[in-house]
């Protein structure tokens, strides 16, 4: 799937994207993204998996937990940002 | 001028306060359709704002004619109060914000139909300075947040990746991690992390992370050479512009991390060697901790060892296994998905599992022919008499059970407990096999052996039986490989 259909797949898709876009050095587990995007850990957990598996996020697994970060592809992160930025204009 | 954004944001927010709407439509029924504004200055007044207007005295009187608007701006606000101007049969009333000493801009009325009276004009001073308390809050709250919510969140990395490092003793585990961490919350290419060999000349490359390349380069170091060496020389942190080294401060330093080239290539800054500071901290303790699991460990080890060499000395080739025993436990293991510390408790148990022979007497050990039933019986307890040895070891209390259990068989006919099933430990099943398998080919004085075809046949004829049928598979899997065959021949044919 493209990286820009992934994003708007739905509000919570682009809330996650958005926080780690905007916190590209934020680690953190199912329950802190919830935290912070203000959402049911169960939806974000499915969000999480699924941007896991796009490659949009990093997920650390270890036996307690997993931790999730933003990617490091520029690519990627550059092809985020001009959808977000593309999104946010057509919103005006 | 350095812009005030803050005081940009508040007269926004006030202009669009749902209040100042209320407000309007009251006005509007006094004063017809009027229009309003607020701004900071003179600078940016609407298009249609007139050009030319006439001060009034409260009395309706014109008093000074000006096209300067903000000759108007400063009377007011010096006066702190509304000032009423007309222009073309047409009135307006310029409102200054203040709170305390600071003008934060104007509130501007105009084209009113007629001139707005006194009570009205303090009252809408009145609301303005009600309302302005509000958004000042408002606009306080979200700055708060906007200062806190990024802290929160790196403090909530700081302890996501507590937990990730704290959850590996194994120090071979644990620095790839580290690497991997740092790299992800620098936003970096390459980590590198060095510890200090034990003559404290040189650092010894440890884990070596590229996101650019799947090999990565391991160098010594020698301590007080290049950004890694000088951060351990100096005990601090050395940055340029494309790496950052930090050292690894325990009660001495035991080494560094040194992280290069940020992905967006932007420098290091002050903010990166505040979080790695805060990473090496957390790393250091993570490390200590993977090196004193690992001394224990080798200190557990060691000690088994030397119970196993002790009980040997009594009657040797009684109680130490042979390497071929050992070797197959662990391959049914590894073969089985054990976790690697299951498997060093199942080699803990295959060294120490006959160690209950010990309390049996001299002669009986020493007995080359066919027990009687009574001294099969003492033989059977030998299990029991191992367990009871080593339970006030603690740091043995996974291994015992394996001990225990490891003649019982898998329908419930073995001893002492007659368990049956997954009920028997997972490392005594496979133990069960092995040491059953190693008697049938090793040489006894009471006893033909078996060739290994036969003693395999043996083992497949009893699956489900004696053996656990998974075990049995895992065994067979085993038993294909070459390597294991010749092992065995050696070891039990001398060829």
């Amino acid at each position: 799937m493209g990286i820009e259909k992934i994003i708007f797949r739905s509000d919570l898709h682009k809330k996650v994207i958005m926080f780690f876009h905007e916190n590209p050095a934020a680690i953190d587990t199912l329950r802190g993204v919830s935290t912070w995007v203000r959402a049911d850990e169960k939806l974000v957990k499915k969000v999480l998996s699924e941007l896991a598996e796009a490659g949009i996020l990093n997920s650390i697994q270890v036996s307690s937990t997993v931790g999730y970060s933003y990617t490091q592809d520029m690519q990627t992160i550059r092809t985020i940002d001009k959808a977000l930025s593309n999104e946010k204009k057509s919103s005006f | 001028m350095k812009k005030d954004h803050s005081i940009e944001a508040l007269l926004e927010k006030l202009q669009k306060n749902i209040h100042f709407q209320n407000e309007k439509r009251m006005f509007s029924k006094v004063f017809g359709n009027f229009k309003w504004f607020i701004t900071e200055n003179n600078a940016c007044m609407p298009d249609d704002f007139p050009q030319t207007f006439w001060l009034l005295t409260t009395k309706n009187q014109k008093k000074k004619k000006t096209s300067d608007f903000s000759e108007i701006m400063d009377f007011s606000a010096k006066k702190d109060k509304a000032e009423i101007f007309c222009y073309e049969n047409k009135f307006g009333v310029c409102c200054p914000v203040i709170q305390g000493l600071r003008i934060y801009g104007y509130i501007l009325l105009y084209d009113l139909t007629s001139m707005p009276p006194e009570n009205l004009l303090d009252i809408f001073i009145a609301l303005t300075d009600t309302i302005l308390r509000e958004v000042q809050k408002e606009l306080e709250l979200k700055r708060m947040y906007d200062a806190i919510r990024p802290r929160a969140i790196a403090l909530s990395t700081v302890h996501t990746v507590h937990r990730l490092i704290n959850s590996t003793l194994d120090i071979n585990e644990l620095l790839p991690r580290v690497a991997r961490l740092t790299l992800q919350i620098l936003r970096a290419n390459r980590c590198s992390i060095k510890l200090v060999d034990s003559k404290k000349k040189t650092l010894l490359p440890k884990s070596t992370v590229d996101l650019r390349t799947k090999t990565a380069e391991l160098r010594k170091v020698e301590i007080g050479k290049y950004a890694p060496g000088k951060a351990v020389k100096f005990g601090k942190i050395i940055r340029g512009k494309e790496y950052i080294a930090t050292p690894l401060v325990d009660e001495e330093i035991i080494g560094v991390i040194t992280v290069y080239n940020k992905i967006d290539k932007t420098p290091f800054n002050d903010f990166d060697e505040e979080i790695m500071q805060t990473l090496a901290e957390q790393a250091v303790i993570a490390i200590k901790n993977a090196q004193l699991y690992k001394q224990q460990e080798k200190m557990t080890e060691g000690s088994i060892k030397s119970i196993a060499a002790m009980l040997e000395t009594r009657s040797p080739g009684s109680f130490l296994p042979d390497q071929a025993f050992l070797k197959l436990v662990n391959l049914i293991g590894k073969q089985m998905k054990m976790s690697e510390i299951e498997l060093k408790y199942l080699e803990y148990a295959a060294l120490l599992h006959d160690a209950g022979q010990i309390a049996l007497p001299d002669k009986l050990m020493k007995k080359k022919g066919v027990l009687t039933g009574k001294e099969y019986d003492m033989i059977k307890e030998h299990p029991q008499k191992a367990a009871k040895f080593l339970k006030p070891l603690k740091l043995l209390k996974d291994v015992v059970p394996i001990i225990l259990y490891h003649h019982e068989n898998y329908d419930g006919t073995g001893y002492p407990a007659k368990l049956k099933g997954n009920d028997i430990p997972l490392g005594a099943r496979i133990m069960g096999l092995v040491g059953a398998f190693d008697a049938m080919v090793s040489r006894k004085a009471y006893r033909k052996r078996k060739t290994l075809l036969e003693a395999i046949n043996e083992i497949k004829v009893n699956s489900g039986k004696q053996f656990d049928p998974k075990v049995v598979e895992s065994f067979m899997e085993v038993m294909k490989r070459k390597s294991v065959i010749i092992m065995l021949e050696k070891e039990f044919n001398g060829n």
